[in-house]
């Protein structure tokens, strides 16, 4: 499961960016602490005394004028504090030391004026805004270092100044500010305005209406305080947020404030006002194209809260629809997901389009990441987390939920993902959305926490999911109605506000962290394991591959993919041609990155464009469908499949050009077999039998030397052979180029020309067929009549089989060694860096000697068999066999075995032989018998010495296995007629214990 | 009506979103159709008690979203279904493709011996409102495709519309034959089967059904 490890800790990061302070950068905890852009960088930080002087209250308190004072009078007319002054690119930020609430966010634009002033003790520097704030910082930080702060201050303030007219502008489209212009025409408190005459744009409400019956006096009253803390404390782009602020929106924003304040309050606005003009480009940029978010969106914008009037208008609709759009394009790896339309449905009430397309920016990315993504593996983890709450901090019910197997999390997921707005009815659920916007994703769950405390008892007569959801129902729909509590009546949802915020305050960020810490990696696999389930199960049918294959294929694909994309989703993600060759590399014996050659890379490009879409994409859909054809096991399918490769225009022809480089390809997918690295069938069989001949050899000469031999009993097989391994690769690999030069050779021969269909398609009478061709003879083909280019020809399907199947060579390389040159049983695994170590080095792939011992058993009995009816002497047995008489390397040989079989374990039969020569463990590094002249060789010591594991240790569990499974079989041997055999030839052999079997063979 | 003698069967709706899943079950349950219904954000809860026999079927149904990226939540909703109806809209392939998917999901991953229902909604899309004859090429999804992917995969096919009321009682009624039939059947086994969670044992005696007991409807 290491894969899904890893793709889990890649979105891990994702959320711990956002969940994890530990994980922040200085800036990242500044936009944090401020919400602030990406784009806004720390400039300077000190600590400094700050003095905050309202005008307006300053006016107050000069008695000129108490009426319009719809706030209590604060103790004094400055805020005075100390706490962390902070400078960005385009922000001044003052925090006050341990304080939640207070802090200071001042676009440079805002401030007007700096004055120094003179002060013997500190640096003091006094700044007025346009709105007629003052604010005096003290810093009591070394003198340098202030007037460092406060010189690089004046550089960036110079430098804001030219933002003074889009500020202006941008302040004209908020309601604070015409509230401000219409209110305070004729104040003489001092506080400066924008004049602004035209009421700015704002949500369909003042068109349509606000949902819910809040009653014109409440929304006045509400108005009448924000208007109040705005011209004492500034607003939108230079705000002095406090405790009043916190609690002006915890009762409630009043409608025509509350769109601006959802997109002061987690930083939208910033966004916006950095980013102006970006939407209506999106949406100009991509008018024309079209996608599957799009017909998604088309789906629902009539059915998004399609109760409120506004969208049952196009006008609404429209809006709906630009919104979502635009933001499908500005964040494609979400699109569109249900929940979003009736989220911004909900913001477009109260927001213009560009709005509401900002603060969908800021909830996706900062407030909920993970909530609408295509795995929506955001939610899934909070639904955990909640349930875990709940367990915790109501036990009684959430041991009821356990006990009853009720899953609180499919009733509480809709909750979470649309903020309550299909759920509460829409006054209540914009209450929700007020706090939520301020204090961030803590509030759902405290808000969630409240409505199952409040129910508590109901719910514990409930015994399953259904009943759940009847009680909630029924509560959520009686959220209006007064109730007896604590002496006085109260309004259900009043009672639910004062329980969440009061009870479950605890429930805070650092909770939320700890907790969503503590389930990712569960909800990450079980993400992981659905989407590849589902995926595997969508892919084509495919015959010659197996389920486990697909689901190797499937992660080895997407761990190539995930090493350069950390994105936690999946699906239809297209894979390059540096991850398919890397993927390649995995999957076969003839590719290796080490050596990134041309004809490597060739052939690789050949399959990587066939086996990607029309668009010339790679997907996991495409690659499968490739793969499947090159695994036939049918020899005739997998030459006309190969053929089909070099066949692009699908006429069943390929030109000499392709040929020429069908030819190379050949070549180079068969270079671990031409160069001796692994042998084929027909080297297996070869070697086969000269192990059985050498076999009956031995049993001639022990019978003639006296030993009494049982011909009936079972054959035993030697547990190693030797041999001169540089001579049979030798051999192999002047068999392999014979095969391509004979390939190209008749391929030429045979080739049609385009001009004259009719021509036989073999010309009988040419009967130059000679195989040992050499490259020089190879080049010369080149002068061949059938390249002369003024006589282009072709070869088709069938001509092509045909000359393979006219190469024994070619032709068993296609029946027995393609095919199983993929690697697809194994498990793709991350821990080694590179997959499996299939290749990496090919030159510890010196492998399989022989295939079957069973064969060499039957192959000896047949000899055993003719010799005997043939009457045939040792001698003459003996001169056969002298041919034979190859020396190898041997500590070498152990060596490249020991690699091989890590490598080649599970491909299954082409490597048998090596296993049951290694099996024994028999083979170290002192077990030199170079001089070795005898046919038998019974080296016991290298038994006791059981070192195989030094020289097998790459795969250590599987080997021991493997070598007591096979010394079991040995002992078996042991007890039949081979233990009969006298250590009679030579003095190596003598040695005592000789009588427990043959154990090695030399050829 | 005694709650105590009722059954209570779980069925969840699967399919690609906009099809009518929402619309079909507010008709058995409202007998009623909304024509722009909000979509299903995770899923709704209904329920509904018919007659078959003597016997009554209180059915307790999972609506799901049909969105793509919810499907990745459908497992919890189909946990433990006793049936399911796979819906599609008969004007819209790719809607099919997905009913596809969805059979081989709980084909896979679903309780074993789960009734399920293809069901090919927005019968009417198809329909001539004056001559009530099929308007040529209306139909994107055959009748016949229909019946084999049903009969491939071991369901019931039926084509609705939940918006003329066509043919949607008729497939819960089917399911909750089909569902006393099988009761009838798996009498014999039942106690080894019938472990861990009551909600399954459809032939627990009323004195024994915990569920049902409790709940005073």
């Amino acid at each position: 499961m290491d894969f899904f490890k890893n793709v889990a800790t890649l979105a891990q990061n994702a959320i711990e960016s956002i969940n994890n302070p530990n994980h922040l950068t200085p800036d990242q905890l500044m936009q944090e602490a401020y919400h602030l852009p990406a784009s806004e960088h720390i400039k300077e930080k000190i600590s400094a005394e700050y003095i905050i002087t309202s005008r307006v209250l300053y006016s107050f308190s000069e008695g000129t004028k108490h009426a319009g004072n719809y706030l209590p009078m604060p103790n004094s007319v400055n805020v005075r504090a100390i706490g962390e002054l902070t400078l960005t690119e385009n922000y001044l930020l003052l925090k006050k030391n341990d304080s939640a609430y207070d802090k200071v966010i001042f676009h440079l634009a805002t401030i007007d004026k700096v004055q120094k002033i003179p002060n013997v003790e500190l640096v003091q520097v006094r700044l007025s805004t346009h709105n007629g704030m003052i604010l005096d910082v003290l810093s009591d930080t070394i003198r340098s270092k202030a007037e460092y702060f406060w010189h690089i201050f004046s550089t960036q303030h110079q430098a804001a100044k030219n933002q003074v007219p889009k500020l202006i502008e941008f302040q004209k489209g908020l309601y604070s500010e015409y509230l401000i212009s219409k209110n305070c025409k004729n104040s003489k408190l001092g506080e400066k305005h924008i004049d602004i005459t035209s009421h700015p744009k704002g949500g369909l409400g003042l068109q349509f209406k606000f949902p819910g019956d809040q009653s014109k006096e409440q929304e006045v009253v509400k108005l009448k305080r924000w208007f109040e803390y705005s011209r004492r404390y500034g607003r939108n782009l230079e705000l002095v947020e406090n405790q009043i602020f916190n609690s002006l929106i915890l009762v409630g924003i009043p409608n025509r404030l509350r769109g601006e304040i959802w997109e002061l309050s987690y930083g939208a606005m910033y966004l916006r006002f950095e980013n102006v003009g970006e939407y209506e480009k999106i949406l100009a940029d991509n008018s024309d194209r079209k996608s599957f978010a799009i017909e998604e969106i088309e789906k629902d914008l009539n059915r998004s809260l399609p109760e409120y009037p506004a969208f049952q208008t196009k006008e609404g609709i429209n809006k709906l629809r630009r919104v979502l759009t635009a933001y499908s394009w500005k964040n494609p790896e979400i699109g569109y997901c249900q929940a979003m339309n009736i989220v911004v449905a909900a913001l477009l009430i109260f927001m213009t389009e560009e709005q509401a397309y900002w603060t969908l920016n800021v909830l996706c990315d900062k407030l909920i990441p993970g909530y609408y993504s295509k795995t929506m593996y955001g939610v899934l983890l909070d639904q955990k987390v909640f349930e875990a709450l709940v367990k915790k901090t109501i036990p009684a019910v959430g041991d009821h939920f356990v006990k009853h197997d009720i899953q609180l999390s499919i009733v509480s997921l809709p909750w979470f993902l649309s903020f309550f707005l299909n759920t509460m009815p829409l006054v209540f659920a914009f209450r929700v959305i007020d706090a939520f916007f301020y204090n961030g994703p803590k509030t759902l769950f405290q808000v969630a926490l409240a409505i199952i405390k409040v129910n508590s008892e109901k719910l514990l007569d409930c015994s399953d999911d259904g009943e759940c959801i009847a009680v909630f129902k029924e509560y959520f729909t009686s959220l209006d109605e007064v109730q007896p509590s604590h002496e006085r009546l109260k309004r259900q949802f009043d009672i639910l506000w004062e329980v969440a915020f009061n009870e479950f305050h605890v429930v805070d960020d650092k909770v939320l962290q700890k907790n969503r810490n503590a389930f990712k990696n569960e909800v990450f696999q079980g993400i992981d394991l659905f989407v590849k389930r589902a995926e595997i199960r969508n892919l084509p049918k495919t015959v010659h591959l197996t389920n486990d294959n697909l689901s190797n294929i499937y992660d080895r694909y997407y761990s190539k993919l995930l090493q350069d994309n950390s994105a936690p989703n999946r699906g239809n993600v297209s894979m390059d041609f540096d991850a398919f060759k890397m993927f390649m590399s995995e999957i076969t014996v003839w590719v290796n990155l080490e050596r990134d050659t041309r004809d490597q890379n060739n052939f690789l490009q050949r399959l990587y464009d066939n086996w990607s879409d029309e668009s010339g994409e790679m997907h996991l859909e495409t690659l499968v469908v490739g793969l499947n054809k090159l695994v036939d096991k049918d020899l005739m399918n997998a030459l006309s499949n190969f053929f089909a490769l070099y066949d692009t225009d699908k006429n069943g022809k390929i030109s000499k050009e392709t040929v020429l480089e069908l030819a190379e390809d050949l070549i180079f997918i068969t270079t671990p077999w031409r160069e001796g690295l692994i042998f084929d069938s027909i080297a297996n069989r070869e070697l086969e039998d000269q192990i059985a001949e050498r076999l009956v050899q031995r049993r001639q000469l022990l019978k003639q030397q006296g030993v009494q031999l049982n011909d009936d009993a079972e054959i035993a097989i030697p547990d190693e052979v030797k041999f001169d391994e540089d001579k049979w690769r030798t051999k192999q690999s002047v068999r392999y180029l014979s095969a391509s030069s004979n390939f190209l050779q008749l391929a030429f021969k045979y080739a049609q020309p385009y001009e004259d269909p009719d021509a036989p398609l073999i010309n009988l009478e040419d009967d130059d067929n000679d195989v040992s061709m050499s490259n020089k003879k190879l080049d010369s083909i080149t002068h061949n009549k059938a390249l002369d280019p003024t006589h282009p020809v072709y070869i088709t399907a069938s001509m092509f089989r045909m000359v393979i199947l006219a190469n024994e060579t070619y032709s068993s390389f296609f029946e027995n060694q393609f095919w199983k040159s993929f690697e697809l049983d194994k498990p793709g695994s991350m821990e080694n860096g590179v997959f499996g170590g299939m290749v990496g080095n090919i030159r510890g792939m010196v492998n399989n000697v022989m295939a079957d011992g069973a064969r060499v058993a039957t192959q000896v009995r047949k000899k055993m068999d003719e010799a005997r009816s043939r009457g045939d002497t040792v001698d003459s047995i003996e001169s056969g066999s002298s041919s034979f008489e190859l020396n190898s390397d041997l500590s070498n040989f152990a060596k490249a075995n020991g690699n091989n079989r890590t490598s080649m374990d599970s491909k299954g039969a082409d490597s048998v032989i090596t296993g049951w020569t290694l099996e024994s463990g028999v083979l170290a590094d002192n077990f030199d018998d170079a001089n070795i002249e005898d046919l038998i060789e019974i080296p016991e010591e290298k038994r006791l010495l059981g070192n195989s594991g030094e020289d097998n240790n790459i795969e250590p569990a599987k080997t021991k296995q493997e070598t007591s499974t096979s010394s079991e079989q040995n002992e078996d041997t042991d007890d039949d007629d081979f233990g009969n055999f006298i250590p009679a030839a030579g003095d190596n052999a003598a040695t005592g214990e000789v009588a427990s079997g043959i154990k090695d063979m030399t050829l | 009506m005694s709650a105590s003698s009722q059954i209570p069967v779980k069925l969840v709706l699967l399919g690609e979103a906009a099809v009518g899943k929402s619309s079909l079950v507010l008709r058995f349950v409202s007998n009623d159709f909304q024509e722009n219904k909000e979509p299903t954000i995770g899923a709704a809860f209904l329920t509904q008690r018919c007659t078959i026999g003597d016997k009554t079927i209180k059915f307790e149904i999972w609506d799901t979203a049909g969105q793509e990226r919810f499907a990745n939540l459908a497992h919890l909703y189909y946990r433990n279904a006793q049936a399911a109806l796979v819906v599609y809209d008969v004007t819209k392939p790719a809607s099919f493709i997905k009913a596809r998917h969805w059979m081989k999901e709980l084909k896979e991953q679903s309780t074993k011996n789960i009734v399920v229902a293809l069901v090919g909604n927005k019968f009417d899309l198809i329909l001539d409102e004056e001559t009530g004859e099929e308007i040529e090429g209306a139909r994107k999804v055959s009748v016949e495709e229909g019946k084999t992917l049903a009969e491939d995969e071991g369901a019931v096919f039926f084509e609705t519309s939940a918006k003329t009321a066509y043919n949607v009682n008729e497939v819960f009624m089917f399911i909750g034959e089909k569902l006393l039939e099988n009761l009838d059947k798996a009498q014999p086994e039942e106690t080894q089967s019938q472990t861990q969670n009551n909600r399954i044992d459809l032939t627990a005696t009323p004195q024994n059904d915990v569920n049902e007991n409790a709940c005073s409807c």
